[in-house]
């Protein structure tokens, strides 16, 4: 599975979605279960995923799917489709 | 044991030697009081003998004890005074409107207060007569009591009907069955029409009370609920409220005199207010339910309720479910629902949409889980300690 599929794995479990509401340019605001303890339980889904654990300000500082993407990466974790 | 031992002055009875003609019948009508003991609950004679030494000396006469699960998980002995369950027998027969009704058949262990009262007591003041079967552990042998005789009445749970339907030929219907009582956990809200289909000759009862009610505290048909966790109105003689801490207590005149726990005695009053363990809220003289005290915990700071939570599940998914408490990787209190049969995919999906309409994320279970078959003991509850232990396999879990 490449990181893209497992990230949108991640995110329809930790958020309860089904497949038609996600999106790579899926927005915290867009999704009604991302709230203070979906930040928590994305961060651990991260880094039992990714192995790399957010930072408190990095996990609160996130609004997108594409926000995580952004940050992994930098943290070396590829997301090339 | 039998008729002839005597435990400080009280008549032992085991529920295997209550199964032979007879034998209760003559132990009720001995002037001394009548310990029905079960054969196998890991509860000795020894055990017996320091609960009932603690027991006044008054009412080793007219008096009767059951064992049922404390609230610690230790036993507890419930005693009970013949005369006011005879009575309370007579409040059954008048609500349940069983008049027609002309024998009983008794699927469950006759030591569980819900069996011995609804039935054997029932059918001895009523001169009906009384059908002992081997329940869930000869499902062949039980329909075909149900499906043939007499117009009959049944006690069920939950899980014994779930057992049964299952076990039911193709097209067969328990037409000979006119009264079927479901108490001693969640009423099936949700699968009437299964129940309907299976007993089509029936009038579908919710039972409530406790071990301490000895057992009955409303019964309401189930044409007449309101919806899920509604139990209707006390019955005459019986006075309930909800608490402060809104646990549903209640006064009975027909309920236990008495209590033996950890070995000590407690005598009950008729001014004192037992409680049920269970959550309620008050609508007029109805009441609801919405859960356990021992199924309602905190996590987060919020208040779960696991039985709401199966109430909902059970909304979408018609298979058995169950939960377990477990904590996450935080160390905060939540629980695991196992559901039975394994589910397909859009099952899965379909209650966790329940959950994402419904609950906030603190009320969502740590993992989806199944299993091929959710254990239940003897008196058709569920078997938390072998559900642990059983093999189940993740459908989806949170990361916590």
């Amino acid at each position: 599975m490449s990181n893209r599929e497992k990230l949108k794995k991640l995110i329809l479990d930790v958020f309860l979605l089904d497949e038609s509401e996600f999106s790579f340019e899926l927005q915290r605001a867009q999704v009604d279960t991302w709230d203070s303890l979906g930040v928590v339980s994305l961060a651990v889904g991260v880094h039992q995923t990714f192995g790399y654990h957010f930072t408190p300000e990095e996990a609160t500082s996130i609004q997108s799917v594409a926000d995580v993407i952004k940050l992994l990466e930098t943290k070396g974790i590829s997301f090339d489709a | 044991m039998g008729l002839d031992d005597r435990i400080h002055g009280w008549t032992v009875v085991t529920d295997d030697e209550a199964s032979a003609p007879g034998v209760l019948d003559r132990a009720w009508d001995r002037p001394s009081s009548l310990l029905l003991a079960p054969s196998r609950r890991g509860v000795d004679a020894a055990w017996f003998e320091r609960a009932l030494a603690a027991v006044p000396a008054d009412l080793r006469e007219g008096h009767y004890a059951l064992l049922t699960s404390g609230s610690t998980g230790e036993p507890k002995l419930i005693v009970g005074s013949r005369a006011r369950t005879e009575r309370l027998a007579a409040v059954i027969h008048a609500a349940q409107k069983n008049e027609p009704v002309e024998r009983t058949a008794v699927l469950l262990p006759l030591t569980y207060s819900y069996a011995f009262v609804n039935q054997w007591v029932w059918g001895r003041v009523h001169a009906r007569s009384v059908v002992l079967t081997r329940g869930a552990a000869d499902l062949p042998a039980t329909i075909d009591v149900l499906r043939n005789g007499p117009p009959s009445m049944v006690c069920l749970v939950g899980p014994l009907f779930t057992l049964l339907s299952q076990a039911l030929p193709p097209g067969a219907r328990l037409e000979s069955v006119v009264r079927v009582n479901f108490a001693g956990g969640a009423f099936p809200h949700g699968h009437l029409d299964a129940v309907r289909a299976a007993f089509p000759s029936a009038e579908i009862i919710n039972n409530y009370g406790c071990a301490e009610a000895l057992p009955r505290l409303t019964i309401t048909p189930a044409r007449e609920l309101s919806g899920p966790g509604d139990i209707g109105r006390a019955l005459p003689g019986i006075t309930l409220r909800v608490d402060g801490e809104g646990e549903l207590r209640f006064r009975s005149e027909y309920g236990a005199v008495g209590v033996v726990e950890s070995g000590t005695y407690r005598a009950v009053g008729p001014e004192d207010w037992l409680g049920t363990q269970d959550l309620a809220q008050a609508e007029g003289d109805r009441f609801h339910l919405v859960g356990r005290r021992s199924e309602v915990y905190k996590r987060y700071g919020e208040k779960i309720s696991t039985a709401q939570q199966l109430q909902a599940v059970r909304e979408v998914w018609s298979g058995q479910a169950a939960t377990l408490p477990e904590r996450d990787g935080q160390g905060e209190p939540g629980h695991v629902l196992i559901l039975s049969p394994p589910p397909a995919d859009q099952d899965v999906r379909a209650v966790l949409k329940v959950f994402r309409a419904r609950f906030p994320r603190a009320h969502w279970p740590l993992r989806v889980e199944s299993t091929r078959e959710i254990p239940v003991s003897s008196n058709g509850k569920i078997d938390s300690a072998a559900l642990a232990a059983a093999d189940r396999q993740v459908h989806w879990q949170q990361p916590t």
